[in-house]
């Protein structure tokens, strides 16, 4: 099988005719939520699935998110069980830094077991609309990144991205079309998603992650 | 602060938020999937017993009637008197170590039932001894129900009665304009189930009404007003059904 490099710790793995998306398994020998593991001279590589994961499905519609570093500090937003935040663990390795910031205590349980085996994510159990205090124990970051599925999604990112942006970082949010407004269509939610986050930052590119998730988009931006 | 000390601090905000509602929501998820895997058992046990005594399965195809009559089931003789039948059959005449995964059937789905029992009394204990007004206007199990949809008891407490009222409808995406559906988990109440059809809607207004007066007393000033909001709410169902009865 070959290997083809996708961002820091990313890779498509080639077999045969379909290409799989991984990130190199910082984790040796474990898989975290039932993806496969495949291992090639030496090295895992954890199937990264993009209808699980948006991040996985930005990679498959052809964007590569390369301001995703190795070495640096995210801030993310609705962590949830934490299945995209291990591939963000993978690829910003041991010397990077994820602050995973989950407000539900029941999903959140998974979230810390996970951060109890990978040294690299801090786990905060909170609202993300309310981090203000949380300030003396958070940073500014290079990345903030946000998939919370709530109706003001938007105001959430662009007050955390004040408080706790690097300028010059940049940031990532899924819009799910529906959590805003059941009854507007979704290509305008994304377009108002989009007309409010130019504003503040600069648009690096949106993208609609169909088929891999049904209405959900996901943005791009810098400070 | 390192991963640790981040991980220390989590896992205390996980254990103070646990609340009675999230026990709540897994027992209703509970007796909703025991009822589903009671279900699939009756129906697998059914064909079975189908197929050795068809006569009778013709007879039995209502699960409480079917589990009444073959709790004293061991062969077609057993039960073909309290059916009216004869013991010739057309069915397949079965080994009897078949006819005994029948019998062992029947007991798993009798356990199943007790066991859904267990969860049912222990729903209505929690409701009536943390939300007693709302227990008292929708008893134990519907509560439940409502805090599951809604996510938490706070929730509810925060939702006008109208939305409560339909809570629990197949689909909750409302689109503007469509006349809103009437048969939410409020539908299933004794109180409304007690009243003539016509006036169902209004009784089902009128109950989301006081569960939304419960829920609030439950959550903000935790008196126990219970006696009182019952008695207000059945003189008003009385005065819809009043009402109902002289538009006929
Ligand atoms: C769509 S899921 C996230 C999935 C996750 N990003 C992944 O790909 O693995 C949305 C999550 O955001 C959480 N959430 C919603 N509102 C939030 C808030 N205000 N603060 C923090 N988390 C929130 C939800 O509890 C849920 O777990």
């Amino acid at each position: 099988m070959e290997t083809e490099r996708v961002i820091d710790n990313t890779y498509w793995i080639n077999r045969g005719s379909r290409r799989v998306l991984t990130t190199i398994n910082m984790q040796t020998g474990k898989s975290v939520y039932g993806e496969r593991i495949f291992k090639i001279n030496g090295k895992e590589y954890r199937e990264w699935i993009p209808s699980r994961s948006k991040l996985a499905a930005t990679i498959y519609k052809g964007f590569k998110p390369d301001s995703l570093k190795e070495g640096i500090s995210v801030l993310y937003l609705g962590a949830s069980t934490g299945t995209t935040v291990s591939h963000v663990s993978d690829i910003v390795g041991k010397n990077g830094k994820i602050y995973a910031v989950e407000i539900s205590e029941e999903v959140g349980v998974k979230l810390i077991l996970l951060a109890e085996t990978r040294k690299n994510i801090y786990p905060i159990i909170y609202d993300a609309a309310k981090l203000e205090d949380k300030r003396e124990i958070l940073e500014r970051c290079d990345f903030i990144y946000e998939d919370v599925a709530q109706r003001n999604q938007v105001e959430i990112f662009i007050k955390n991205a004040n408080l706790f942006l690097k300028r010059g970082g940049y940031g990532a949010i899924a819009i799910k079309a529906k959590s805003i407004d059941v009854l507007a269509k979704p290509r305008d939610i994304i377009e108002k998603a989009r007309e409010t986050l130019s504003k503040r930052f600069s648009i690096i590119k949106s993208i609609d992650l169909y088929p891999f998730q049904k209405d959900h988009s996901i943005i791009f931006v810098k400070n | 602060m390192n991963n640790e000390d981040f991980i220390n601090r989590a896992r205390k905000s996980v254990k103070e938020r646990w609340t009675v509602d999230t026990i709540i929501k897994k027992l209703i998820e509970m007796l909703d999937q025991s009822s589903k895997a009671e279900n699939i058992l009756f129906k697998a046990v059914y064909d079975l017993f189908f197929l050795y005594y068809p006569e009778a399965g013709a007879k039995l195809e209502e699960k409480d009637k079917f589990m009444e009559i073959m709790e004293g089931f061991s062969n077609r003789n057993s039960i073909k008197d309290n059916l009216d039948l004869s013991e010739d059959s057309m069915g397949y005449d079965l080994d009897k170590e078949d006819i005994e995964i029948i019998k062992n059937g029947v007991k798993e789905i009798m356990n199943m039932r007790s066991f859904k029992e267990s969860i049912e009394r222990r729903i209505n204990e929690i409701i009536k001894e943390k939300y007693p007004n709302t227990y008292t206007v929708l008893g134990g199990v519907i509560t439940a129900r409502l805090i599951s949809i809604a996510g938490s008891i706070q929730k509810l407490a925060i939702m006008p009665s109208s939305k409560i009222q339909i809570l629990g409808t197949e689909n909750t995406v409302f689109l503007r304009g469509k006349k809103t559906p009437k048969y939410g988990v409020i539908f299933k109440t004794k109180l409304v189930q007690s009243v003539d059809d016509n006036v169902k809607g209004k009784t089902a207004k009128i109950v989301a009404g006081y569960a939304s007066l419960a829920i609030k007393t439950d959550v903000f000033s935790k008196e126990d007003k219970s006696k009182d909001l019952l008695r207000k709410l059945e003189e008003e169902v009385k005065r819809a059904r009043g009402n109902g009865k002289s538009d006929r």
